[in-house]
């Protein structure tokens, strides 16, 4: 079996774009671990297909589809996660702003609704394009974005009050 | 500021960009080299499965098909007793037989001093027959019709009443005389399919009909049996023939623990084990035993009938020439 070497464009498009997918993967998950292996999972994928990737689909939308499903079909992968003999990086997690009410809130909601809201607020995805990523229909995408912004108005509407007293 | 402009702004906020990696390079081509040799070894281990597979199926004809060395099993002075032979279990009660549905032909067999008779099911759905049968008979003294009650219980504890026959099956009733020295009653007759059949018994005191019955028939082992046997034999001296016993089936059958035999001529039967230096009789394959029957010197003469049955452990039977029942011979001088 040959070694495998990474195209120098699929490289470039690691350097490049790395960062940019751990942020959209930690928006979604809330915890810079998960969204670390989230992004690693999904260019490991895209690396085994970038030839097909390069002549048929734009790399991002591609990417940014595998750690949406990935991300809201977690639990299944987590059965399978596997063992290595490397020890992982060491992360220091600073402790969440307790006073930031809102982001709070965000990763209070589900996930459909918390990754509607990545990709419509954060990735500037129009309806349709977010249906075209989690694969649903955009009635699905608008009953979600709806219940999630209602959500997070109870919550602002509560913490104000909270506030008051 | 409504709350889409909030989140717009909380989202975009950079206190939620994650460090980035090292060598993010690296870190995925080292990923991809395992995802790649996972998927080989998975392709090599599902290739090599398939191979050992495909060469078992390939091999199997050839070793486990294989007739055994032995051709002829020669045959074994070793008597044994018959198991007790395995019969169709009783059927549910089906409903009851209509007259006309029971066939216009009857027919009969006589054994010792037992009438029976045998009438069909003509339909084309399974009934029953339940209960015995009136019996009807000619007062000698009077001329008169009259109606006899006697009941006779089953002779066989393989015959099943109430009699529920499928389609061209018969049902039995047997009928008896009490004989006596001075006989009131003649011309029997019972009642079936709506009328009067009648029954070829001498006259007596009283008749006796059993309750309707069917025999259930013998369970066959997937088994087919030929014999080869010479057309003739000298009584005063041994028949020897050859059975042979052919599995068609794609599963070997098993001679453990070793099945008994029956062979019978001109009303003379004996019963041995058969030679089982042969474990099973392969699938798709056929053992021949050689048989041996010593013709007493006080053999009837003429043509009479050979035949043979094995039957397994569990009770399952296997006939020879299942089609007529045996081969027919000649007992000479």
């Amino acid at each position: 079996m040959p070694s495998w070497e990474a195209p120098p464009s699929f490289a470039e498009y690691v350097r490049d774009r790395h960062r940019e997918l751990l942020r959209f993967a930690y928006l979604l998950s809330g915890d810079e671990q998960l969204a670390a292996d989230l992004v690693q999972d999904a260019l490991e994928r895209t690396g085994m297909a970038w030839k097909r990737v390069q002549r048929t689909d734009e790399p991002g939308v591609y990417v940014r589809r595998i750690i949406v499903n990935q991300y809201l079909n977690r639990r299944r992968a987590l059965r399978r996660e596997r063992l290595t003999d490397r020890v992982p990086e060491v992360v220091h997690v600073d402790p969440e702003p307790a006073d930031h009410g809102l982001w709070q809130a965000i990763r209070a909601l589900p996930r459909q609704q918390r990754t509607v809201l990545v990709l419509r607020y954060y990735d500037d995805l129009s309806e349709a394009q977010a249906a075209a990523v989690l694969g649903c229909s955009v009635g699905t995408v608008k009953s979600n974005t709806s219940r999630a912004l209602q959500k997070l108005r109870d919550s602002m509407r509560m913490e104000a009050a909270a506030d008051g007293h | 500021m409504d709350i889409e402009q909030l989140v717009r702004r909380e989202l975009a906020d950079g206190r939620h960009s994650p460090e980035g990696w090292a060598e993010p390079v690296q870190r995925v081509q080292a990923g991809v080299r395992r995802r790649r040799h996972r998927r080989y070894t998975i392709i090599l281990s599902a290739t090599a499965v398939v191979i050992v597979l495909v060469g078992a199926a390939l091999l199997r004809p050839a070793t486990m098909d294989a007739p055994p060395a032995q051709t002829v099993f020669e045959w074994v002075a070793e008597p044994a007793a018959l198991p007790e032979l395995d019969r169709r279990d009783p059927r549910p009660d089906a409903k009851p037989c209509t007259d006309d549905a029971l066939g216009n032909e009857a027919w009969h067999e006589q054994t010792g001093d037992t009438f029976t008779v045998l009438i069909a099911n003509n339909r084309i759905e399974r009934c029953t027959l339940a209960g015995p049968s009136s019996i009807v008979a000619t007062e000698i003294a009077t001329g008169a019709r009259v109606t006899l009650t006697g009941t006779l219980p089953l002779r066989h504890g393989f015959d099943q009443a109430p009699a529920t026959i499928d389609p061209g099956e018969p049902a039995r009733i047997d009928v008896e005389v009490q004989p006596c020295a001075a006989p009131r009653y003649q011309h029997p007759r019972i009642i079936a399919g709506g009328r009067e059949v009648p029954v070829d018994l001498a006259p007596g005191c009283g008749y006796a009909a059993s309750p309707w019955y069917v025999q259930a028939p013998l369970i066959n082992a997937p088994l087919t049996v030929t014999m080869s046997a010479p057309g003739t034999v000298r009584r005063g001296t041994a028949l020897v023939y050859d059975v042979t016993v052919r599995n068609a089936f794609p599963r070997a059958f098993s001679l453990q623990p070793c099945p008994a035999y029956q062979q019978t001529i001109a009303g003379l039967k004996t019963t041995y084990r058969l030679n089982c230096a042969a474990k099973s009789v392969p699938r798709h394959s056929a053992l021949t035993f050689r048989m041996r029957f010593e013709v007493p010197a006080t053999a009837p003469l003429g043509p009479t009938v050979l035949t043979w049955m094995a039957v397994a452990a569990d009770g399952r039977v296997a006939i020879a020439n299942l089609s007529n029942g045996g081969v027919p011979i000649e007992i000479t001088e």
